[in-house]
């Protein structure tokens, strides 16, 4: 009884950190308007109590992030700027490449970038396209963030891999936001990139003197080009300056080798930089604004899915989930992974006769399960799936104990029952691998700790935060009785 | 590949099991080969590697390390799913393999068992140090569902013991079952085993019992190549000298300690040197020797050549150093003897035995003093000559012979399976007990050392020597 109460108070004096934390990060959030503040609680809740150094860390780290890719953005925007418009006086900037770059090209990109965040149950319906978004998003500028990590000082650069790294094995949860927060870092740079092409263009404007024309092998007639150019100029179609007339694009035809007269055709830089304005800068704004909110909405997602956070609305409502605990025997073998305890009202499943037997499950864990099931081992697959639905169908809330052989190292056959098991139960389940250190004597098998770190390293590889690996049991001889069939 | 041709060829054997249960170890240890990548944690090896065991130019077998099983319930399922006759369950494994080789849920299966259905013998591995479990037997149904030559190695990884356990189930499912622990057995066991590979087909009795005859061939070589490098180590020790020119106002006691001690570096220098090249005959390169981080056992063989605990361990009692130096002390009385035509009535065999074993008395489980000699150039060079050796020790071949056998005992008993830095069993008491030398070796090695030490200025002597102390050493670096 007294270590149920210490166990107790240790938990109220957890829960009452992470309030008094999200209190603390939430002002923080507010006064950086920044969703990172969120983001941050999520990744590093579980982290005692270093984590607001380590939580400070990160959101620098993020912060540091973005900045390199601003300025990653700042020197491919001038790059870019000054390579369309590059001008020697012998060829006029070509107004087609202007076009292919700032309407075609940024168009392009825009779609690709589209494609990568549209929702998985959209992707799922077209074949092929889940593996092109995932080349896609291992292809966005955003992850030159994770690149230029390595510039950061140590603190700072673990701090966010540490949080990059979290958010990987959690992939089931904070997958969504990973990806926005990774697709927001590659608007950002678009539109730096856009913003410093278009300050490159005005400078080049202002201080040399470029000339315009347009030229290309396909048979395009001057009529034909200018209605192109309306056509690209409707947008600011009321404003008449801003769109070439057709006298000027009959003018500004050239050839190569042939002589032109640049200084009748400087009259296309209105046009010019409106369509840098309108078709490279302003859809990036906007799909910046778009992944912003998105990241939002989406921290705001993970955070009611993130394991812990029921213990914290509890909290928040005063209806503490210890007083549950209180009414209930629950054993000792949770571990800080915010599942909470694994208590008598737990459906227990017996992987490949790690336990034996219900009475002997019952010794190991400390409590009554609600329900014993046995699975693996010599058993078919089909009685493995019927067990699934079985428990898919009867499961409260309380969660399921899959008690596993320590000493066997986890398999494909493992983790693959328990994803199957993930696919059938509600999705906020607790699922705990419980794993069993000793014979059916009572003896320890093999050296615990690297063996516990197999297991938490494979099941944690599966990225659902609301499966986790508990403390052995079967370690206290108090506990090893031996087995009664 | 026809099984007419497989016959002709070299035996190839799968060496299969569950992940983490000592696969690498048996292949490392059986191919005598220390690139096989062992680790503590499971999944370490990915892919089907082979390891052919070549000697004389010819590989003598195969052995093929293969990812452990992951998926075996759900393969036997689908085999199951497929079954029509039992002679036609070979097809079924082979179909797996065909519909499976993409499936990232089967690549361990499909790997493992597409040299089996190649033609490979099986060796499946499981840890006679954790129980049995009964979801092993999927695993041992689909290697029997491939019809091929199985045998069963339990390897106890750790110290508990549940192999009977494991025998009881293993002989359900394999023709035979044998206990060997990769990391420990011995030379003989590895022969056994491999005749025992020769009994899972009769068309590979012959290729195995040829490969155990080449193996204990080269054994027998590697000894050999070992003795001599010991011996020629030896050799160079004992006649070894450190020289330093000096002013003739120079006094030559402050260089004294300085020429001693660049002399003891020298001769660490040469054993650190045999060492290194016994351990390359026995096909071990870059074995960890790092003293600092030694171990108690360790320190044993690792210990200094000059500390009193060295020369007290490895050095000869006091009754075998009385009987080494009087048979050294003959040995050089002897020569004088002869040298005036016996006219001394042999006082010189005598004096000699006498004053050398009273030197052996003296010098038991005392470090070598070395001897250091100054002499006059002469008057044109004006300087004089300070020499430091070699060393005259009764007892000093004796430790170098003695810590030489250990060495060579440890590396002849390892397995490459072994990743840890040299660790010897031996206790103090066992370095002492370690091959006792009988009175007739302990004189002939006396004898031996004495002639060996004033031959350092006769190449041909020097020669002859070293080969009688190689044949001597060869004699006591058995299995």
């Amino acid at each position: 009884m007294r270590v149920q109460a210490h166990e107790r108070a240790t938990r109220g004096e957890r829960l009452a950190e992470r309030l008094r934390l999200q209190e603390s990060l939430g002002h923080q959030a507010q006064e950086s308007q920044s969703d990172t503040g969120r983001l941050l609680w999520l990744i590093d809740q579980s982290d005692g109590p270093a984590i607001e150094q380590r939580a400070q860390q990160t959101h620098t780290a993020f912060s540091f992030a973005g900045l390199i890719l601003a300025v990653l953005g700042l020197l491919s925007g001038v790059a870019l700027g000054s390579a369309v418009f590059y001008y020697d006086g012998r060829s006029p900037v070509n107004i087609i490449a202007v076009l292919g770059v700032f309407v075609v090209l940024q168009g392009a990109l825009l779609l690709l970038a589209a494609l990568a965040a549209l929702p998985r149950a959209w992707a799922r319906r077209l074949p092929g396209l889940e593996g092109v978004q995932e080349a896609l998003r291992l292809a966005s500028p955003g992850r030159l963030a994770l690149l230029g990590a390595r510039l950061l000082p140590q603190d700072l650069r673990e701090a966010l891999l540490a949080a990059i790294g979290r958010s990987g094995a959690h992939q089931r949860v904070y997958g969504r936001v990973q990806l926005w927060a990774i697709l927001r870092w590659s608007q950002l740079y678009a539109v730096v990139l856009n913003l410093a092409a278009a300050a490159t263009f005005v400078y080049l404007v202002s201080f040399s003197d470029l000339a315009f024309g347009w030229s290309t092998t396909l048979k395009i007639e001057p009529a034909q080009m200018h209605r192109i150019v309306h056509g690209v100029a409707l947008p600011w179609s009321w404003n008449e300056t801003l769109t070439p007339s057709l006298e000027l694009v009959e003018r500004s035809r050239y050839f190569r080798g042939t002589p032109f007269e640049p200084e009748q055709r400087g009259g296309w830089w209105p046009f010019v930089l409106a369509v840098m304005l309108v078709y490279g800068l302003l859809p990036r704004v906007i799909a910046l604004l778009i992944a912003s909110r998105r990241l939002q909405v989406a921290t705001q997602k993970a955070l009611v899915a993130t394991p812990g956070a029921s213990d914290l609305l509890c909290l928040l409502d005063g209806s503490d989930h210890a007083r549950a605990e209180e009414n209930g025997d629950t054993t000792a073998s949770t571990a800080g992974d915010g599942l909470g305890p694994i208590g008598s009202g737990s459906v227990v499943i017996d992987w490949s006769r790690a336990a034996g037997s219900s009475v002997r499950a019952a010794s190991l864990l400390g409590f009554e399960p609600a329900r014993y099931e046995p699975a693996g081992g010599a058993r078919s697959i089909g009685e493995d799936r019927d067990t699934v639905e079985r428990i898919a169908r009867s499961a409260g809330q309380a969660g399921v104990a899959v008690m596993v052989k320590l000493w066997e190292p986890p398999v494909i056959e493992t983790t693959e029952f328990l994803k199957a098991l993930r696919a059938a139960v509600s999705g906020g389940l607790p699922v705990r691998v419980v794993p069993v250190a000793c014979d059916g004597d009572g003896r320890v098998v093999g050296e615990t700790g690297v063996l516990l770190e197999q297991w938490r390293r494979r099941v944690s590889a599966l990225g659902d935060p609301w499966t986790a690996v508990a403390q052995p049991v079967g370690l206290s001889p108090r506990r090893q009785e031996p087995a009664d069939d | 590949m026809t099984d007419a041709n497989r016959d002709n060829a070299a035996p190839v054997f799968a060496v299969v099991g569950h992940p983490n249960k000592g696969k690498s170890s048996i292949v490392a240890t059986l191919a005598r080969s220390s690139t096989v990548r062992i680790a503590p944690r499971p999944g370490t090896t990915t892919t089907a590697d082979r390891y052919p065991v070549v000697i004389a130019g010819g590989p003598l077998y195969t052995l093929i390390d293969t990812p452990g099983f992951e998926n075996a319930r759900r393969a036997l399922a689908w085999m199951r799913e497929h079954d029509t006759t039992a002679d036609q369950r070979g097809e079924v494994v082979r179909q797996f393999i065909r519909e499976h080789g993409h499936d990232p849920a089967f690549s361990n299966e499909v790997e493992l068992l597409r040299p089996i259905v190649d033609g490979a013998g099986i060796l499946y591995v499981v840890d006679g140090s954790v129980p049995y479990s009964d979801e092993y037997e999927a695993e041992m149904e689909v290697l029997r569902w491939t019809g091929r030559p199985r045998m069963a190695l339990i390897n106890p990884i750790g110290p508990a013991d549940y192999i009977d356990a494991w025998r009881s189930a293993l002989d359900q499912y394999f023709s035979i079952v044998r206990v060997f622990n990769a990391v420990t057995a011995a030379f003989d066991k590895h022969v056994d085993l491999l005749r025992a590979f020769g009994e899972l087909r009769e068309a590979w009795a012959g290729p195995m019992s040829g490969a155990v005859t080449a193996l204990e061939h080269d054994r027998a070589e590697r000894r050999r190549r070992s003795a001599r490098t010991i011996a020629e180590g030896l050799a160079d020790m004992l006649t070894l000298t450190e020289s330093r020119t000096l002013k003739r106002e120079e006094s030559s006691e402050p260089f004294r300690e300085p020429l001693q001690e660049k002399l003891r570096g020298k001769l660490r220098q040469i054993e650190r040197l045999t060492r290194r090249d016994v351990e390359k005959h026995y096909g071990y390169e870059g074995l960890e020797h790092d003293e600092a981080a030694a171990s108690e056992d360790r320190k044993l063989l690792e210990g200094d050549l000059f500390s009193e605990s060295s020369w007290v361990l490895f050095g000869l009692q006091k009754r075998h150093l009385v009987l080494a130096g009087a048979a050294g002390g003959a040995a050089t009385g002897g020569v004088i003897d002869a040298s005036v035509g016996g006219a001394s009535i042999l006082m010189g065999t005598i004096f000699g035995a006498v004053l050398g074993g009273g030197l052996g008395w003296y010098s038991a489980g005392r470090v070598a003093k070395i001897p250091t000699t100054s002499r006059w150039l002469g008057t044109a060079i004006g300087g004089k000559k300070l020499t430091c050796g070699p060393i005259r020790n009764v007892n000093f071949p004796f430790v170098v012979l003695g810590r030489a056998r250990l060495h060579h005992a440890v590396i002849a008993g390892r397995n490459h399976a072994a990743r840890e830095p040299i660790t010897t069993n031996f206790t103090e008491a066992d370095a002492g007990k370690l091959n006792p030398l009988s009175a007739e070796q302990t004189r002939r090695f006396s004898r031996l050392f004495a002639r060996l030490g004033k031959a350092r200025n006769d190449g041909g002597q020097l020669e002859r020597l070293t080969d009688q102390l190689a044949d001597a050493v060869a004699g006591l670096l058995g299995d």
